[in-house]
């Protein structure tokens, strides 16, 4: 036996076929015991990795996807858009026959709410000023001197 | 009406009826590429209790994105896709890598000389049936030891029967890395068994 022995590569194809060898390597193979040894180490080597056990999930994937799968967009919502048109209808029609009632109403009580805003804010600043008068008067009785 | 998804019904089909709206579809889509899913997550995935959440956003990304499949491949080889790309991107937020150099390189010193596994025999036989237990949790025990690159591209295509070109659709690897990766895979496989296993020479 001159040739050389086949290279790991050639023994990993020889393994999966035979037929891969070119021929000079298939003719070594046929009469080399120390080669064919070696492929039928890889040829157990593969059937075993071929026979392992596939790895599991502990629960049932498929019923945890559909579970958690985002809901499906319900189809246009025409009840709810009736709804919303009559409202909306409600108070066009509503606006167009107290629409100048309620414009003074607003401008009337907008008149009131400023005069009420007015007067608290006169009190307070009042108020203000009363307390840091009192509190000038404690500080310069502190100061005097008897 | 809705149709009810059938085994038999093909990617065209199925993904039509779940674009449609029939979510049950989609339990099919599932079924049929769990197998692939799980294996991709088990190997590339050492933490346990981080693997149904991916699995989980997978097939939420499956999903949501199944209105831009194309069919340029196959259904299962595109869900392969999505889990590799959806686990690599875990990894990169955790810092871990797929395929550490000096971890994946091939150790020539010990491969001549070695001892052989003992040679298969017929299945009846008890001490072979006994040996196949043996090496198959040997065998398991190594696989998880190699890199993940590794361990995943050997579960690819020795235990999912995937084509060189589907592993390499599935990782974006060039065909020849896949091979190349594979080899090593292997090498390192038999180089672990071998020094387990004195019973035979060659």
């Amino acid at each position: 036996m001159t040739s050389p022995h086949l290279s790991e590569l050639a023994l990993q194809e020889a393994a999966e076929s035979a037929a891969l060898l070119p021929a000079a390597q298939a003719a070594h193979l046929r009469g080399c015991s120390l080669c064919q040894g070696r492929v039928a180490t890889y040829r157990q080597l593969f059937g075993a990795a071929a026979q392992l056990p596939p790895p599991a999930f502990s629960f049932d994937l498929t019923a945890s996807v559909l579970a958690q799968l985002p809901r499906a967009q319900p189809a246009f919502p025409w009840v709810l858009g009736g709804v919303a048109a009559l409202v909306v209808g409600v108070v066009v029609v509503f606006l167009m026959l107290f629409g100048g009632v309620l414009a003074q109403a607003v401008q009337g009580l907008f008149t009131v709410l400023g005069a009420g805003l007015g007067v608290v804010v006169a009190v307070f600043a009042a108020g203000q000023g009363l307390e840091l008068l009192a509190r000038h008067r404690r500080h310069m009785r502190l100061l005097t001197f008897s | 009406m809705r149709t009810l998804p059938t085994s038999s019904a093909t990617d065209q089909q199925l993904v039509a009826q779940v674009l449609g709206g029939n979510t049950a579809a989609f339990g099919q889509v599932v079924q049929r590429t769990e197998g692939l899913v799980t294996q991709l997550i088990f190997k590339m995935i050492r933490h346990p209790a981080d693997r149904p959440d991916l699995a989980q956003e997978v097939y939420l990304k499956v999903f949501k994105s199944l209105a831009g499949f194309k069919f340029q491949a196959k259904l299962s080889t595109w869900v392969g896709q999505v889990t590799y790309n959806t686990c690599l991107h875990y990894l990169e937020k955790k810092r871990l890598v797929l395929l550490d150099p000096a971890e994946a390189a091939p150790d020539d010193a010990a491969e001549d000389g070695r001892r052989a596994l003992p040679p298969a025999t017929s299945d009846d036989d008890p001490e072979t049936a006994l040996f196949d237990q043996d090496l198959a949790g040997i065998l398991g025990a190594a696989i998880e030891q190699l890199p993940p690159l590794y361990r995943t591209l050997i579960a690819l295509y020795h235990q999912q029967e995937l084509s060189y070109e589907e592993i390499a659709q599935i990782t974006s690897l060039p065909d020849g890395t896949v091979k190349n990766y594979l080899f090593r895979a292997r090498k390192q496989l038999k180089q672990h068994l071998l020094a387990r296993y004195h019973r035979h020479d060659l």
